[in-house]
C-alpha cells in the first residue's frame, strides 16, 4: 500500500515537472518578450526573472541530472535483482 | 521490500552505493554534452539546412513590427539600444547567409534590406537622437558630436550591404558616414569615437573600423588611415597583460576606465575579423588563453579575469553566474568558427543548447529562450564566416 502510495507520489511530480516544462516551452517559444539571457539582470522585471529561473532550472535538472539518476536507478535495481537471484537458492 | 533489503549485506550496500555514485558521475560527465553537442559538427561546417533553418526564424522576427516592448531590461534606453541591434546583428548574419549560400544570395540581400530599412526609421534613431540631443545624419558634416552609438553600427551593415552589392541604394549613406567616421577618429586625439557624450567604448570603434574597411574593400579604394586606426587601437586599447580589449576608456585621455572584459573582446573580434583576421585571432586566442573554459563538456567564458573577478553583470556582458559571462559565451562561437576551433565551438555550442533551448519546428530553429536579440546575436555568430572561406 505504501508503495503504491509512493509511486503515485512520482507519477504526480513527474507529471507537474512534464506540464510546467511544456508549458513554459511553449509559452516562450510563441512569444517575444523573453530575452532575460540576454539582460543584465539589474533591471529585468522579477515577473521575468522568475520564470527564468524556473524554466532554466528545470532544463539543467532535465539534462544534467536526470540522465544520471536514471542510471543510477536502473544500476540499483540490477545490483538488488542479481543478488536477489544470486542468493534464491 | 523489506525482504529484499534484508538479502543484502552490509557490504552489499556500499558496493551497491558505489556502483551508484559512479555511474551518475560517468553518465553526468558525458551523457549531457553528448546530447546537447548533436549537430554541432554540421553547425560549424556549415550545414546550408540548418542554417537556412536559423534564417527563417530569424526572416519572421524581422518580418513583424518588433517595438522596444519586446525586451524586457527594465530600462528605456536598453530596450531601444536592443531594438536597434536586433536588425544589425541580423543583418550582419543575412550578409552572411548571402556570401557562403550564392544561389540564394537575392534572397538574403532583401533580407538585409528590410534590416537596412528599418534601422534608417527615424524610430531606431531615437535612441542615439535622446542621448545627443540631435540626429545622427544630420550631423555627418560637423565633427562636435560623434554619435558612435548610431553611426558605426549602422555603417557596418552598410558596408557590409555595399560588399555585396556595389550600386546599393545605400551607396551614398554609406559614403557619407565612412568619411564622417574617418574625419572624426583621426580629429579625435584618442583616435576613437564617443558612443554617448564623454562615452569611449573601444568594442564598439571596432564597428567603425570594421565599416572604413568594408566600405575600402567595397569600393575597392584603399583607406590609408585605417592602418594607422588599427595600430593605435592595438597599442592602447588592448591589454599588454592579458591581450584583451579594455571595455571603457577615458574620453579626454584614452586612459582605461574599465577592466579588460570578455564580452567586449569576443564582441570586438568577431566585428574585426571582417577587416583584419590576424588581429581578430590574436584576441581569440587571448581569451582562449585567459577566459574560456569547459565544465562537464560545456564551454564557458568568464567576462572578467580571475585576479580581477567581479560577480555582477551589466547590459555589456549579461547575467554573469559565478564569473562566466552570457553575452562572452555566445560572442566566442563566432570566434571559435571564424578561427576553425572545433572542439571550442562544439563546447560553446553544446553550452548554447542547454541555456537557449534550441527548437526545431515548422523548418525553422531557433533559441526559445533568446527572444529577438539573443537569437540575432546567435544567427550572426553561428554563422560567421571561417577565416579559410574570407581568405
Amino acid at each position: 500500500m505504501n508503495d503504491h502510495k509512493q509511486k503515485n507520489r512520482w507519477y504526480l511530480i513527474l507529471a507537474v515537472f512534464v506540464i510546467v516544462y511544456t508549458t513554459l516551452l511553449y509559452w516562450l517559444n510563441g512569444s517575444s518578450v523573453f530575452a532575460v539571457l540576454t539582460a543584465s539582470g539589474q533591471n529585468t522585471p522579477y515577473s521575468i526573472l522568475l520564470v527564468a529561473i524556473i524554466f532554466i532550472g528545470l532544463r539543467l535538472f532535465l539534462y544534467l541530472i536526470v540522465p544520471g539518476i536514471v542510471v543510477a536507478k536502473i544500476s540499483y535495481v540490477s545490483f538488488n535483482w542479481y543478488i536477489k537471484t544470486k542468493y534464491k537458492n | 521490500m523489506k525482504e529484499r533489503v534484508q538479502v543484502l549485506t552490509s557490504k552489499q550496500k556500499i558496493l551497491r552505493l558505489l556502483l551508484c555514485i559512479v555511474l551518475f558521475t560517468v553518465v553526468t560527465s558525458f551523457v549531457p554534452a553528448w546530447w546537447c553537442g548533436i549537430g554541432a559538427h554540421n553547425w560549424f561546417d556549415g550545414s546550408k539546412e540548418m542554417q537556412t533553418a536559423f534564417a527563417r526564424s530569424i526572416e519572421d522576427h524581422i518580418q513583424v513590427k518588433l517595438s522596444m516592448d519586446d525586451f524586457g531590461t527594465g530600462d528605456e534606453l536598453f530596450d531601444r539600444e536592443w531594438l536597434f541591434c536586433t536588425y544589425i546583428l541580423s543583418a550582419s548574419g543575412f550578409a552572411q547567409m548571402a556570401k557562403q549560400h550564392p544561389q540564394r544570395q537575392d534572397h538574403y540581400i532583401k533580407q538585409m534590406e528590410i534590416c537596412i530599412e528599418k534601422l534608417l526609421s527615424d524610430e531606431l534613431q531615437e535612441f542615439d537622437e535622446e542621448q545627443w540631443n540631435s540626429k545622427a545624419m544630420e550631423t555627418l558634416d560637423s565633427d562636435a558630436l560623434h554619435h558612435g552609438a548610431y553611426l558605426a553600427y549602422l555603417n557596418f551593415v552598410l558596408s557590409l550591404h555595399r560588399t555585396l552589392k556595389l550600386k546599393s541604394p545605400y551607396a551614398k549613406t554609406n559614403d557619407l558616414i565612412t568619411k564622417a567616421l574617418v574625419r572624426r577618429i583621426r580629429k579625435n586625439k584618442i583616435k576613437l569615437i564617443e558612443t554617448y557624450p564623454n562615452e569611449v567604448y573601444p568594442p564598439d570603434n571596432c564597428l567603425a573600423f570594421a565599416s572604413i574597411g568594408l566600405h575600402a574593400q567595397a569600393t575597392q579604394k584603399k583607406q590609408p588611415l585605417l592602418k594607422e586606426f588599427l595600430v593605435n587601437f592595438h597599442q592602447r586599447y588592448i591589454d599588454p597583460k592579458s591581450g584583451l580589449i579594455f571595455q571603457a576608456v577615458d574620453s579626454s585621455s584614452g586612459l582605461p576606465i574599465d577592466e579588460p572584459r570578455g564580452s567586449g573582446t569576443t564582441f570586438g573580434l568577431y566585428f574585426l575579423s571582417f577587416i583584419d583576421l590576424k588581429l581578430s585571432k590574436q584576441l581569440y586566442q587571448a581569451t582562449k588563453d585567459k577566459l574560456a573554459e569547459s565544465i562537464l563538456g560545456f564551454g564557458v567564458v568568464r567576462e572578467y579575469l580571475a585576479s580581477t573577478y567581479e560577480a555582477t553583470g551589466d547590459v555589456d556582458s549579461g547575467p554573469v553566474v559565478v564569473g562566466y559571462g552570457v553575452s562572452a559565451t555566445g560572442f566566442m562561437m563566432a570566434g571559435a568558427r571564424i578561427h576553425g576551433d572545433r572542439d571550442y565551438f562544439n563546447k560553446i555550442y553544446r553550452t548554447s543548447v542547454l541555456f537557449g533551448t534550441s527548437l526545431s519546428s515548422g523548418g525553422k530553429w531557433q533559441y526559445v529562450t533568446g527572444g529577438p536579440l539573443g537569437n540575432a546575436i546567435m544567427f550572426a555568430m553561428i554563422t560567421a564566416i571561417s577565416e579559410k572561406v574570407k581568405k
